[in-house]
């Protein structure tokens, strides 16, 4: 905002002070702007420290008062990271494989099938109501029925996962699909363009918002449709150690194991996240409003 | 052409009703239409997902795939167990919605009403959306124990968070007139609180109540997963070890009905909480 | 395609051509009505429209909010089908939408967030399987027509209201139809953009030879811009009156203040109170 320098009427000034002028006052402020910026950043991470401080300082301070297979502290905690590490780490690379194969395959469903419906009203009426069941029903309560069916090693978690991370994909597709702007729809019409024209020209980009929230959704429930199979079917994964740990009464394992699983989600949820922001970059679409 | 001109030859009334007429009788056929097809697909689909579990049992053992028939006979049989079970998920599922709403509503308004607070916790907030709170389920149990309360305090604690999110951005979101207003009549942060802020919170805090209800009833079924001993979950776990496949099937029924029975009550219950306030629902 | 070259063409040119041929009837609707049931409202948009639009004139219409312009504007795009007689363009009834003789501006703009200025123009030339390269130089030729030569790549975000409807113009052009339909195309922009994008949209067909339909609620640019003006009653929509603009082209700025244009504005103005 440029503006032309404007003198302010002032006395004669004594000691050599430099004119006011509306620059300069305008730097100064955003220098403040800046240095109270900067402050305030400072004190919030510091406070953020400070609580995460203090829960670390409580965990210890209860984990002191209660046994080692109730309730370990942060120590013994370490310490089992250390001590089964030939196990943890390995399990990990098995849940993150699996998070990420069965994210993937759900997405890739979600995408097809939500194209599909959103291409007919009367598809979508149809389906209406088992959509409604298939949403309503907890996916994680399909695990014992899909180790039996699949057995005990990666398909069944992959299977769990990939169910789970289709349907809000499934919605959101289906949602974005149709909701597009009234004169682009005629746009198109008045163009003559075609079923398929329409939608990858028009109705997919559009609803790339739609279609990366749901995503994102989906890497969460991704995760924990694994760790939910691993519970139930044991063998390979994160999931699993615990188990090993709960039925040995090995409570710092368990404590170990949950920790490196929540890295894991967190790494997959902010990828999700750097996905979502990229794509929106590469075609330019605003980021959605939360 | 060949109907000629038509507003020589009728009067303006006549023209209306000549073309309302055809509009409405085209409408309800097209509706008739299309309530029939969507009857018949919807009757058709169901036909092909019982056909096709039925010609899947026929292929794979019926310790893999039980007939339909089977799955009923099933349930008939293990209808005392069945019985004995749902009670107890049910309870876990709404003690844990009961006890995970409150707390996550109450925390939500202490932190609500502080600027600081809300600043410092955001982004724990957001990194708890990516941890699998389900993951504590052991833990909790071994703290515990094997009884109601663990499955409880699981249910709760996946319950609490959409809350807390939601209770804190609906405290957020008043809109910034209705707030002068109140200013300009001089109400105090009490008064703003009860009579302003609540209500302008209420859409995302029923809407996040209806979340936590379906999440309570996945924290109740994955605790008794882990802790296998009593309720629809535990069952379920037990008839997969034992390969009681009739009866893991059955039970799969009960819980989905279960399910689609919290799902459906908590999307009523929102709609009739807005109504009642005359409120919109948030936006999705 | 002739019309490349025609980009170029002045005035004087256009006249002598256009008395050497009889102006023949671009858009012709006969006896059109149209009606809709839009929930539980029934709405009577049209009755018994006839109008005749001839080759490269410039007709715009005008009338009270909800009297139908914007019905008959789709209707002769072939995006609304009508509920009794006819519309033709170039002879070839009108029964969908697709015609590639039609070219459609809308309010909006309608220009698509991840495409850039130069891709959007070249949308219609996708649709109707044109080559790209074969398209390119035109496109560019018309960006710079509409004088956005330097803004190829710019995103729409990234252009005033004023340019996003210059885009929205030169995509209209790109595939070379006889007939321009615009729906209130500056409605959107503010007092000074619609001043300056109405000066510019007369310079633009100035030096393109296409029939123009515009649909418009202010008075003074359709005077301005048209050779005639249609003037709709309200609900439903009839025509009332056209009234000629026998005023000379080009249109300069000076015209508004010359009293015949004034009279012009004043009749349109009484034949609008006049429901």
């Amino acid at each position: 905002m440029a503006r032309s320098s404007e003198k302010l009427p002032m006395h004669a000034a004594p000691d050599g002070m430099a004119a006011i002028t509306i620059e300069r006052l305008e730097a100064r402020e955003q220098r403040a702007a800046a240095a109270r910026a900067r402050r305030d950043w400072l004190l919030h991470t510091t406070a953020r420290l400070v609580v995460l401080a203090g829960v670390i300082g409580l965990w210890q301070a209860l984990a002191s008062r209660y046994d080692i297979t109730l309730l370990p502290g942060p120590g013994p905690t370490v310490a089992a990271l250390r001590r089964g590490w030939s196990l943890i780490a390995p399990a990990a690379v098995d849940t993150a494989s699996e998070i990420a194969l069965g994210f993937a395959l759900g997405t890739l469903i979600g995408l097809l099938v939500g194209s599909l419906i959103g291409q007919s009203k009367r598809a979508e009426e149809i389906l209406h109501p088992y959509l409604i069941a298939y949403q309503a029903l907890p996916k994680v309560g399909l695990a014992p029925l899909i180790v039996l069916l699949l057995g005990f090693g990666l398909l069944p978690k992959v299977a769990l996962a990939a169910l789970s991370a289709a349907f809000p994909v499934l919605e959101n597709t289906l949602l974005g699909v149709q909701r597009v702007d009234e004169d682009s729809a005629r746009l198109f019409a008045g163009l003559g363009a075609g079923r398929l024209q329409t939608y990858f020209k028009l109705r997919v980009i559009s609803a790339l918002p739609a279609i990366l929230t749901g995503v994102r959704v989906a890497v969460v429930l991704a995760t924990v449709a694994v760790v939910v199979a691993e519970f139930v079917a044991g063998r390979i994964g994160l999931g699993a150690v615990m188990m090993v740990g709960y039925a040995q009464l090995d409570t710092p394992l368990v404590f170990a194991a949950l920790f490196v699983l929540t890295a894991v989600g967190l790494a997959y949820y902010f990828a999700a996240v750097a996905l979502e922001a990229l794509v929106l970059r590469w075609f330019n679409l605003a980021p959605p409003a939360r | 052409m060949a109907l000629g001109r038509l507003h020589a030859e009728k009067t303006d009334a006549e023209l209306f009703q000549h073309f309302y007429e055809r509009a409405v009788r085209a409408e309800t056929e097209q509706h008739r239409r299309a309530r029939q097809t969507t009857l018949v697909g919807q009757v058709v689909v169901l036909g092909a997902l019982v056909g096709l579990w039925w010609a899947a049992s026929t292929v794979y053992p019926p310790v893999l795939v039980p007939s339909p028939p089977a799955t009923v006979q099933a349930f008939v049989d293990g209808r005392a167990t069945l019985w004995e079970n749902t009670p107890i998920t049910i309870a876990e599922i709404v003690l844990g919605f009961l006890v995970g709403s409150l707390l996550g509503i109450g925390f939500g308004v202490v932190i609500g009403q502080s600027r600081w607070a809300e600043v410092i916790f955001t982004p724990y907030l957001v990194v708890s959306q990516a941890v699998p709170k389900v993951a504590l389920a052991p833990i909790l149990i071994i703290v515990l124990g094997y009884g109601l309360a663990s499955k409880v305090a699981v249910a709760a604690l996946i319950a609490f968070f959409p809350l807390l999110e939601n209770t804190i951005g609906g405290l957020r979101q008043v809109d910034p007139d209705s707030l002068r207003l109140l200013r300009s009549l001089g109400a105090t942060r009490w008064q703003i609180f009860m009579k302003l802020r609540v209500f302008s919170a209420l859409p995302l805090i029923f809407a996040g109540l209806r979340i936590a209800a379906v999440l309570a009833t996945v924290g109740a079924i994955v605790g008794e997963f882990v802790a296998g001993n009593r309720g629809l979950g535990a069952l379920l776990v037990t008839s997969m070890g034992t390969f009681s496949t009739s009866l893991l099937y059955a039970t799969m029924g009960v819980l989905t009905v279960l399910a689609c029975g919290v799902y459906l009550a908590a999307q009523w219950g929102e709609r009739r909480a807005l109504a009642r306030y005359n409120l919109a629902p948030p936006e999705a | 395609m002739d019309a490349v070259e025609q980009v170029a063409t002045h005035l004087t040119n256009r006249q002598v051509a256009a008395a050497e041929r009889p102006p023949r009837v671009v858009i012709r609707c006969e006896d059109v009505h149209k009606f809709y049931l839009a929930g539980s409202r029934s709405v009577y948009a049209l009755k018994g429209i006839d109008l005749e639009v001839r080759e490269r004139e410039f007709v715009s219409v005008i009338g009270k909010s909800g009297c139908g312009k914007s019905t008959l504007l789709h209707c002769i795009a072939g995006l609304l089908p009508v509920s009794h007689g006819e519309i033709a363009i170039n002879g070839e009834r009108v029964d969908k939408p697709g015609r590639r003789d039609i070219g459609f501006v809308f309010q909006t703009s309608a220009l698509l967030r991840w495409r850039t200025a130069l891709e959007n123009v070249l949308l219609p030339a996708e649709m109707f399987g044109l080559a790209r390269s074969a398209i390119e130089p035109r496109v560019r030729q018309l960006l710079r027509l509409v004088e956005l030569e330097g803004f190829e790549h710019q995103y729409p975000n990234q252009l005033s209201g004023g340019m996003q409807q210059r885009v929205a113009i030169a995509r209209a052009l790109v595939h070379d139809p006889a007939v321009l339909l615009m729906d209130e195309p500056f409605g959107a922009l503010d007092a000074q953009t619609r001043e300056t994008m109405t000066l510019e949209l007369m310079r633009i067909w100035e030096a393109t030879p296409k029939t123009v339909l515009f649909v418009t609620h202010d008075l003074q640019e359709a005077a301005f811009l048209s050779t005639r003006v249609v003037v709709m009653s309200a609900r439903p929509g009839t025509i009332q009156a056209i009234v000629d603009v026998p005023l000379p082209h080009p249109r300069t700025p000076d015209l508004l203040s010359r009293p015949d244009f004034v009279e012009t504005v004043k009749q349109l103005r009484q034949l609008l109170m006049r429901q």
